[in-house]
């Protein structure tokens, strides 16, 4: 008999009768443990980086402009560090908190997973509304008001004003390219994937004559 | 749940389903290293899953739910698996008594032959294959993917189709 021409049924016997495998449980259960915390560990440390440096920086801004005897308008960046901290609090809060939970059927698993990454991307499309932005205008007021409160430098300081900010722009272009980098390279293919799969399940006609 | 507790019935899982685990790693993965990773990805997402288990689906079908669903969004991360994971023996047992050596060794052949031709299916499509393979009827397989069991049978009609033609593509296999 050549198994090539069999039907797959044929083969449920062959399938069922492999090899059983065992698995050394002690340490396999260390390593689990282990995956445990360090995925633990990396959300606490994700957590801080990305929310605790903006409430972090919020006082600090606030200590740096007294210290510096600052103008009013470099003030305002302290109160957008605290909102792009809570706007990332209240999305991690919102989705990220809800992990899909792996028993579901494969379907919503997937569905879930998509939501994420959809919303994933969107974040990141968007950082310009709510994080940039803000912080660009913020910064502009304040070398606006240095500015002004330097006009006796005439044009000297026009041109100072604008390196700076043109500097500041530059480094929030460079955010937003990695930002949408990141998109293309880590979410899109990702979302592609998934979509993929979401639509080999969807429901399919019998073929014709059968 | 107690540590001690969990840990228990972590191990009594394993030795019921442990073997559904490394069937749907090793159909999606290519190399022993893949394997491990979707392997340790799955039994972690079993550890933290376990005590949430209510018994509203059936064990197997529970078992397969999370093995498909890991395994299905499983992603490389060589930078990371190279760096810090460990490597956790798994050990083969000896087939059912009974064959001899060189049945021994085509039985084995012709069960690699059957994954490389799962492996080529698409991922929802060999999902379908292996559940079947493994006796789980229409319905249960519906449980584990969230389909209906019409859906199903139309699918598994149309894999089974693509796998045996998979095969015929490499039909000088041995002869059981």
């Amino acid at each position: 008999m050549n198994p090539g021409s069999k039907n797959p049924d044929d083969f449920k016997q062959t399938w069922q009768g492999q090899p059983r495998t065992t698995v050394d449980v002690d340490p396999l259960l260390n390593e689990v443990r282990r995956k445990e915390r360090r995925f633990a560990t990396e959300i606490f440390w994700r957590d801080v980086r990305e929310i605790g440096s903006a409430l972090i920086m919020a006082p600090l801004w606030i200590y740096l402009g007294v210290k510096t005897s600052s103008p009013w308008a470099f003030y305002l960046t302290a109160p957008v560090l605290l909102w792009i901290a809570v706007y990332m609090l209240v999305d991690r809060k919102l989705h990220q908190r809800q992990p899909s939970e792996p028993a579901e059927p494969l379907r919503r698993r997937l569905e879930s997973s998509l939501a994420e990454v959809e919303h994933q991307i969107k974040l990141l499309r968007n950082v310009h509304w709510w994080a940039l932005l803000p912080m660009s205008i913020t910064i502009l007021a304040f070398l606006g008001q240095s500015a002004w409160r330097e006009r006796g430098g005439g044009w000297w300081t026009a041109l100072a004003f604008s390196m700076t900010f043109g500097l500041v722009l530059g480094a929030f272009s460079v955010i937003y390219w990695l930002n949408l980098y990141a998109v293309r390279a880590r979410y899109e293919p990702r979302r592609l994937e998934l979509k993929t799969l979401l639509m080999s399940l969807e429901d399919e006609k019998p073929p014709e004559g059968s | 749940m107690p540590d001690d507790a969990q840990e228990s019935l972590f191990r009594t899982w394993l030795a019921e389903h442990g073997a559904a685990v490394l069937r749907v790693a090793r159909a999606y993965t290519v190399t022993a290293e893949d394997r491990q990773d979707v392997v340790q990805e799955i039994l972690l997402q079993v550890w933290r899953s376990l005590p949430r288990y209510q018994g509203r689906a059936s064990a197997s079908t529970w078992a397969y739910r999370v093995a498909l669903s890991t395994a299905l969004v499983w992603r490389r991360q060589a930078h990371r698996r190279q760096a810090r994971q460990r490597t956790v023996p798994v050990v083969e047992d000896l087939p059912a008594p009974g064959l001899d050596g060189p049945q021994r060794a085509a039985q084995a052949e012709i069960i690699e032959r059957l994954y490389a031709a799962i492996r080529r299916l698409p991922k929802t499509d060999a999902a379908l294959v292996m559940l079947h393979l493994d006796d789980l009827s229409h319905r249960q397989i519906a449980e584990v993917l969230g389909i209906t069991e019409n859906n199903v049978g139309v699918k598994l009609n149309r894999a089974k189709k693509a796998l045996s033609a998979l095969r015929k593509e490499t039909s000088d296999e041995p002869r059981l």
